[in-house]
């Protein structure tokens, strides 16, 4: 068997075969017509191949911190803490459930509130190691970088009495219509990006 | 057209079919779609 292994007649795997073949027509024609290279893309991966880590974490308020302070830095906690259980599989979505503010359960997170506690859980939806290689080295023959990936389910989840399609809702999505999204960058680009968006609460 | 930032590339990966679609950064206009069903 191929080494990427997923090639197979499987509804759960992706058929790269396929994929590589659909890219073969396409990558060539669209960059006729845009008279330019693709140099990107986004994934939206419709499989059940995406596993799921949910993480609580606590702090107590140094009261001399903000609030976006005291989120900032559960939510890098969080994070390592979740890439270490994972130990280096990918993470594509990193979502906050719930906030709990001196106990009292939010689903966002009040603004200019003096607490003395202050707890989060996480979820991340993740994707194993051989998917996100193989899917890698598939766009690299084509000098595309996967951009981001976006789980179909979490469009489901998110979005459950919208009947768009999937493009348009994963649009909506990278615009940051959902405020417990924290968006994930690369640590080469700039550090202040990194929770670029949840500073939007507090703007 | 020149700039590739002008452009968003999606594809969506699906157990039945391939979509592809890239569309105009600033007003979302379709410049080039394609669905494949591979089963």
């Amino acid at each position: 068997m191929n080494k990427k292994k997923i090639i197979n007649d499987d509804s759960n795997d992706i058929n790269f075969k396929k994929l590589k073949d659909f890219l073969e027509e396409n990558i060539f024609k669209i960059e006729k017509v845009l008279e330019n290279f693709i140099k990107d893309i986004i994934l939206i991966i419709d499989f059940d191949i995406f596993f799921k880590v949910q993480i609580s974490v606590k702090k107590n308020s140094t009261k001399n911190l903000s609030n976006s302070n005291d989120l900032s830095y559960l939510l890098n906690e969080t994070k390592d803490l979740c890439s270490e259980t994972i130990n280096g599989k990918k993470i594509v979505h990193m979502l906050i459930d719930n906030y709990q503010v001196d106990k009292k359960n939010y689903s966002e997170l009040p603004k200019d509130l003096e607490y003395d506690y202050l707890s989060l859980d996480v979820s991340f939806i993740c994707l194993p190691n051989d998917v996100t290689k193989s899917l890698e080295e598939t766009f690299k023959s084509y000098q595309i970088s996967i951009t981001q990936i976006i789980s179909t389910d979490y469009i489901k989840d998110f979005f459950s009495n919208e009947d768009s399609d999937y493009v348009t809702l994963a649009k909506k999505l990278l615009e940051g219509c959902n405020q417990n999204e924290v968006v994930l960058v690369k640590k080469t680009q700039k550090i202040q990006g990194f929770f670029e968006k949840f500073f939007h609460l507090y703007s | 057209m020149n700039d590739t930032e002008i452009f968003k590339t999606f594809l969506l990966i699906n157990p039945k079919y391939f979509k592809i679609s890239v569309q105009n950064r600033s007003n979302s206009k379709i410049i080039y779609e394609q669905k494949k069903n591979y089963k």
